[in-house]
């Protein structure tokens, strides 16, 4: 169920008992109110009763008086006459008669003395012919015969006078003379002045009051007087009036009035007064009350019911808004509200945003912690993998040095032992050179000394080796497509992603397979390509193969020798963007072979493309040239290349000896290995500036380590120039011909 | 006499030669699937492992020996494991081998070693 509901609920649960309450009590009220309105009605009937009765009290006052007249015992009734008259002379409508013992009118007050009277006990027509008042008897006769009967007063019906033929009243009286009734004296009375008795009680207007004779035929009536006298009373109000000498009712007029009639019979005369009140005016005042509870009820309920809905929209709309809010939240998207009036509401609101908040803010720390927990992992994996990349090497290392320990001399053992030695020595200083690398890279301490060069170029001759010696070392077969195309690069930068990726074709690719190397240009790239038909990669693999510290497959581990830190393909990738290029690899699952495409952007050609070696004879004079290296195929490769050069070579195995020979020839340029057998290259460095025309010596060291301090030794040993192995010949060349430029600059 | 297993060949070579410089008899594999079909072919005294290795891994090949060949006494080097922190050698001595030495170890110290599970 909806709040509005609920609250309109609560109003109607808060509002109907009361009214219900207030229901009972006014309809107790109006009870009472009728109750009250009933009594005052009887009381009033009561009163007017008891007026009628005065009346004719009054009248019977008189009639005693008159019986005792000395006139009627001297039979003087010319005498009584005149007494009647003066004894009813204010009274209007009002008349004495005498009547003898037979009905025989003696005297009439209304008439002459001495004209013929009537006597109604003879009279044959026992009805008026009358038709306004067809149910009146003509005549007086039956009070006249009771009180002849009975000897007592007697109070009559309404009747129509035998003389004046109107409707009348009578009151008789026995006169009783030495103890016998002698006459029965009779006031007859109209009843207009019964009327105007009921009028002079001032009744409120809406009162009806009527006056009814024993037989119930109206004697007066407040109102419509002339149409009602000798009627009865309508039906319904005329039963209740017989069955009881005094009560209340309810019922219709023959006017067709629905009054409250209420009704009181006189002990005196058996004459009723009724009293009837219209409906009308006393339900005008009650359903006015009743009306004016049911509306106010009315308009209570729908006020309360109007607030409630209002009242339910106002908390529940903010309600509905936080519970969308709550949902935003949940998805993470900030939620902003309208304020709502309601305070609990606001506080709501404060304390959602608030523990949206703090779950996002537990989210990001979440991440946070999930990030910082992954390259934890993955130092520690680098770590181990470290740790297991180092411990092998050296566990050759000092197996090997107890070898040679125990070996006699010249024993074969100790050749085997040496070239365990070199190898795996040589292993360990490309682990940390590959380590050096990442580090700079990572550290942003590598910068580039970019020139324009050929890819292509430099793609052939880095693979050269690679070819040459493949199918002897029972690699794979290489084939080259190669395309012209320039970038702006650091050489010694771009020979090492080749060679890596080189490396690592190989390293996976069996001797039966091959691999392709493709280099072309792309509209503004510059893209390297690297196909093999080998291992491949498998696809979870290939989004992570790039990664630093992170080998692409553990099981991969069976390149025996040839396994690295994984850092190769890593440091290809860091290389490429320092290039502004980027790298990415593709491979359809193990035992598919993968495809390495490298790019860079693009550079125009320089205006005159040409071969290295040939920039090298513009700019460089020919020099001769002593090469001191104690590894006997380097110094006759460096020989070789040097004398293709045109320069003038001569070599040395070790410093002594190359310390000799600088003596003897006099070299523009000696290229010194720094690992040297006997002195270091640093001494014989030395020892050359100190020499004869050492100032002007061009000294070249060449390391197997390319760090800045090795470069500061080298420097100041007095070398002008620092190569880190393998050193490429075009560098070397190049390298002689900048410092032969400048000593030519500089005189001798 | 003793079968030798290890990926590296540099440090089969040296460690064959130092076996053979204490006049012990070697066969070389370089895993453990290898190994174990030497070891079938003509059992051997000692078996010296590495743990991690391509093909059926040193662990595989204890677990083989260990059950054919009761009386042949096996003992593991390692350097480690190359991805995980993984305690190779614990590992390895709750199965039960004779004797473990980490990477680099000391040759000396494996003759003894070997002298001593040899009486």
């Amino acid at each position: 169920m909806r709040l509005r509901s609920h609250l309109v609920l609560l109003v109607v649960a808060a509002l109907v008992p009361p009214l219900i309450f207030t229901a009972y009590v006014m309809r107790q009220d109006l009870a009472e109110q009728r109750e009250i309105l009933d009594r005052g009605m009887r009381t009033t009937a009561r009163a007017l009763s008891l007026a009628v009765d005065g009346e004719i009290k009054s009248s019977l006052a008189i009639l005693e008086t008159l019986a005792a007249s000395d006139n009627l015992d001297s039979g003087d009734l010319k005498g009584f006459h005149e007494l009647c008259v003066r004894a009813t002379a204010g009274r209007e409508g009002a008349y004495i008669v005498l009547f003898d013992r037979l009905g025989q009118q003696l005297v009439n007050s209304s008439r002459p003395f001495g004209v013929p009277l009537p006597n109604p006990l003879r009279e044959t027509k026992a009805v008026s012919a009358d038709a306004r008042y067809p149910l009146l008897p003509l005549g007086g006769a039956a009070p006249v015969r009771k009180v002849l009967e009975t000897g007592r007063p007697v109070v009559s019906d309404l009747f129509i006078a035998l003389d004046s033929r109107r409707p009348t009243i009578g009151i008789n009286i026995p006169v009783v003379r030495e103890g016998a009734l002698r006459y029965v004296l009779e006031m007859s009375i109209e009843p207009e002045p019964l009327v105007r008795g009921l009028l002079a009680q001032r009744l409120p207007e809406d009162f009806v009051a009527s006056l009814l004779d024993s037989q119930g035929l109206v004697i007066a009536r407040t109102h419509n007087f002339a149409g009602r006298l000798g009627t009865p009373l309508a039906p319904q109000l005329a039963a209740q009036a017989r069955k009881a000498d005094e009560g209340t009712g309810e019922g219709r007029t023959r006017e067709g009035m629905d009054v409250v009639h209420a009704f009181t019979r006189s002990q005196t005369t058996g004459w009723t007064i009724s009293l009837g009140v219209s409906q009308e005016v006393i339900g005008a005042s009650m359903s006015r009350s009743l009306g004016l509870l049911t509306g106010g009820a009315a308009i209570t309920l729908i006020l309360g019911i109007g607030a409630a809905i209002v009242l339910g929209r106002r908390i529940s709309r903010p309600i509905s808004l936080l519970a969308g809010s709550a949902g935003a939240m949940a998805r993470g998207e900030h939620a902003d509200l309208n304020v709502s009036a309601v305070r609990e509401l606001r506080e709501l609101h404060g304390a959602l945003v608030e523990a949206g908040q703090a779950v996002r803010e537990r989210a990001t720390e979440h991440e946070r912690r999930l990030a910082a927990e992954e390259a934890d992992r993955a130092k520690d994996e680098f770590l181990a993998m470290l740790s297991h990349e180092l411990r092998n090497p050296l566990a050759a290392l000092t197996t090997a040095a107890h070898v040679l320990r125990a070996a006699p001399p010249g024993d074969a053992a100790t050749a085997g032992a040496q070239g365990v030695i070199e190898r795996q020595t040589q292993h360990m200083v490309r682990l940390i050179e590959d380590l050096l690398d990442i580090t700079r890279v990572r550290l942003g301490k590598l910068s580039l000394k970019q020139e324009t060069l050929d890819l292509a170029a430099v793609v052939s001759e880095v693979a050269q080796p690679w070819r040459a010696a493949g199918p002897l070392a029972g690699r794979a077969t290489m084939s080259m497509q190669l395309s012209p195309v320039w970038v702006h690069a650091d050489r010694a930068r771009l020979e090492q992603i080749v060679s890596n990726l080189l490396d690592n074709a190989l390293k996976f690719t069996p001797a039966s397979g091959e691999v392709h190397v493709g280099v072309r240009q792309e509209g503004e790239k510059a893209v390297l390509q690297v196909t093999d038909n080998g291992r491949g990669i498998a696809r979870e693999s290939l989004s992570r193969i790039f990664d630093p510290f992170v080998q692409g497959e553990p099981t991969l581990d069976g390149g025996g020798d040839g396994d690295g830190l994984g850092l190769g393909l890593a440091l290809v990738r860091r290389l490429a963007e320092l290039h502004e290029g980027a790298v990415s690899a593709e491979s359809d699952g193990a035992g598919h072979g993968a495809v390495f495409t490298v790019w860079f952007p693009a550079v125009a050609a320089v205006s005159e493309p040409r071969l290295a070696p040939s920039k090298l004879e513009s700019g460089a004079s020919l020099r001769r040239v002593l090469v001191i290296e104690d590894n006997h195929d380097a110094r006759q490769m460096l020989g070789a290349v040097l004398e293709m050069d045109g320069h003038e070579v001569r070599e040395a195995k070790d410093g002594a000896s190359g310390l000799t020979i600088a003596a003897e020839v006099n070299p523009d340029v000696v290229v010194v290995d720094i690992g040297l057998p006997d002195i270091d290259g640093y001494e014989v460095a030395r020892r050359l500036r100190a020499g004869a025309g050492g100032r002007t010596i061009a000294l070249i060291a060449l390391t197997g380590y390319g760090g800045g301090e090795d470069h500061g030794r080298a420097r100041a040993a007095g070398f002008d120039a620092h190569l880190v192995k393998p050193v490429s010949m075009e560098r070397l060349a190049q390298v002689i011909a900048e410092l032969a430029a400048s000593s030519r600059a500089t005189p001798a | 006499m003793i079968i030798l297993v290890d990926d590296n060949k540099d440090q089969r070579l040296v460690l064959r030669l130092a076996l053979e410089q204490a006049r012990y008899s070697v066969r070389e594999a370089e895993n453990g699937r290898d190994a174990l079909a030497l070891q079938r072919a003509r059992a051997s005294a000692f078996v010296i492992t590495d743990i991690f290795m391509p093909e059926a891994d040193g662990f595989e090949l204890v677990d083989a020996v260990r059950k054919e060949f009761p009386s042949t006494k096996i003992i593991v080097i390692s350097g480690g494991g190359k991805t995980a922190r993984h305690n190779y050698l614990a590992a390895a001595r709750l199965l039960g081998v004779d004797a473990t030495f980490e990477k680099p170890f000391n040759v000396d110290s494996l003759l003894k070693r070997l002298e001593a599970l040899n009486h």
